[in-house]
């Protein structure tokens, strides 16, 4: 399949989910924004949630799909579940970041 | 290509005209719209139809493009399965069929009833007689459920019958009977296969497997008895490796298969199958569940022009193309997209997505006196669940040969990503192609 072909399937995948990619992006931008006042450095407990979350999210990505965890089984599903994981953690990280903070 | 059938003058010119006014190489073609007033008359408002209407609109320019086809609600097919294993609602796979339609075709909400494909001209439901320049068929297929014997379609969602092919209210019924099953706690569920070429002939399969899901979710498997019944020897499924693979997971999952019969007829009251056996030999096999699939055709009014196969395995039933080309092998300004074409693979969405511009590609080359240069592989995808929760990618084409898309998934190994495409990924790239964008 060429890459034009796989990238209008994307766009026809993520067309009935704009609201909500549009919702997380002012999510995190609202949160850089209002944040961006906040001293200090990151708290110490900032990486254990922002990961903490991205497994609670790789966890429940396959019933999320119909599916289970024990069907996770070629490398391939193990890279999207991976980037499911690494997506959210970055995500959690870049949106706690300003408010957890201690001085 | 044998003979080719007179075509009056004005059609003559027409696509003279269009010959005359376009580029050499079919790239080119593709590059600008091709001039031409023909009228071109498409056959069918499913999804062949709309993704062919919506490419020729856009591939030329000036042409009438006239669509037919009765149906106002448009169904998304390949979610019957994740309805009918209760997993999706109804209404996920509706939609309005004029929603998918771009401007410039006119869509006529008409079913046709006679082709005189000497004459050019087809024959509506209205009576209404329209001549055409060229012509699309992608009717789709008919299911001919009354060829089974005390069946009518009626009756699924009754009696312990299910069907995953009739229709989105067929498949909640099914998985409805299906439920009904789990709840009664122990029965027999009996899976047929039809003894003709058939849509996604891997939803008998798929059925199979998303039900011994259900009921090994039970966590009591071992009170339900279910068997699979196929019409040919030792095969469910056209591609070796598939079946091969099939039949080694129902062995492991202790289903039963019965090969060489064919379902003739049902005593509904009774819940009784009744089968016929290769050797000649009848069968009756009780059930508390059974899903059905019916044998299917061409249309009736395919059947009864002169479009249909003359002889070899498709003669009678099905649209007569050139499988490569999809070009009418005796009516050269007849082209066949979908469920229709008698080949010997394609007959599923993804097929559609394959041979829609290869239609339009030679369909554009035709009307501008060019060779007809591109060509249908027979490529044909099927996401084969395998339980629900995951599901193994085939793709293969003519002589079963597998045509992997992405290198990086096996065609051969269950997967959680490819349960995902099927879930999630299937119905954006149907629409994709309906739209005529892939």
């Amino acid at each position: 399949m060429s890459l034009d072909g796989i990238l209008m399937i994307l766009w026809y995948a993520a067309k009935p989910w704009l609201w909500l990619i549009v919702l997380l992006i002012l999510l995190l931008v609202a949160s850089l924004w209002l944040g961006r006042q906040r001293q200090g450095k990151a708290h110490a407990l900032l990486w254990p949630i922002a990961i903490g979350a991205g497994l609670a999210g790789m966890i429940v990505a396959p019933w999320f799909t119909h599916s289970k965890l024990s069907y996770v089984a070629t490398w391939p599903d193990r890279l999207v579940l991976l980037v499911i994981g690494i997506g959210i953690t970055l995500y959690c990280w870049c949106l706690l970041k300003n408010w957890l903070r201690q001085p | 290509m044998s003979t080719s059938p007179t075509q009056p003058l004005r059609r003559k010119l027409l696509l003279g005209l269009a010959a005359g006014a376009t580029a050499a190489s079919p790239v080119a073609l593709l590059a600008k719209p091709l001039k031409s007033q023909a009228h071109i008359v498409i056959l069918g408002a499913g999804a062949a139809g709309i993704a062919m209407a919506n490419r020729l609109r856009r591939s030329i320019d000036g042409a009438r493009i006239t669509l037919l086809g009765a149906r106002k609600e448009h169904h998304y097919q390949p979610g019957y399965t994740m309805i009918a294993s209760g997993l999706w609602p109804v209404k996920r796979v509706l939609s309005s069929t004029s929603q998918w339609l771009g401007n410039g075709i006119d869509w006529l909400a008409q079913d046709v009833t006679a082709i005189d494909a000497r004459q050019q001209r087809v024959e509506l439901s209205n009576q209404q007689q329209l001549t055409y320049d060229l012509l699309v068929v992608a009717t789709g297929c008919q299911l001919n459920y009354h060829e089974i014997e005390g069946f009518d379609i009626s009756m699924i969602g009754q009696h312990g019958i299910g069907s995953v092919y009739a229709s989105p209210a067929a498949a909640q019924a099914t998985s409805e009977q299906i439920d009904a099953l789990v709840s009664k706690g122990e029965g027999r569920a009996l899976f047929t296969l039809s003894n003709t070429p058939l849509k996604c002939a891997g939803a008998p399969l798929k059925m199979t497997f998303t039900t011994l899901s259900r009921l090994e979710k039970t966590g009591q498997r071992e009170r339900f008895q279910v068997d699979f019944f196929s019409p040919y020897q030792n095969r469910v499924f056209a591609v070796p490796t598939y079946n091969d693979f099939v039949l080694k997971r129902w062995q492991e999952q202790k289903v039963g298969f019965f090969d060489q019969r064919v379902l003739t007829g049902l005593d509904v009251a009774n819940r009784t199958a009744y089968f016929a056996h290769t050797d000649g030999s009848r069968s009756r096999e009780p059930y508390d569940f059974i899903h059905l699939v019916p044998p299917m055709s061409a249309p009736d009014v395919i059947k009864a022009s002169d479009l249909v196969w003359h002889d070899g395995p498709f003669a009678g039933n099905w649209l007569e193309v050139d499988q490569y080309s999809l070009q009418h092998r005796r009516y050269p300004n007849v082209f066949g997209v979908g469920d229709v074409i008698g080949t010997p693979f394609g007959k599923t969405a993804a097929s559609v997505k394959m041979q829609a511009p290869v239609a339009e590609r030679n369909i554009l080359a035709f009307l501008s006196g060019q060779p007809l240069s591109a060509r249908y592989n027979g490529y044909t995808s099927c996401p084969l669940i395998t339980s629900i929760g995951r599901a193994i990618l085939s793709e293969f084409g003519y002589e079963g040969k597998l045509l992997p898309s992405f290198g990086f998934i096996s065609p051969t190994e269950e997967s959680w990503l490819v349960w995902m495409m099927k879930e999630q990924m299937l119905q954006p790239a149907y629409n994709a192609m309906l739209h005529g964008k892939v």
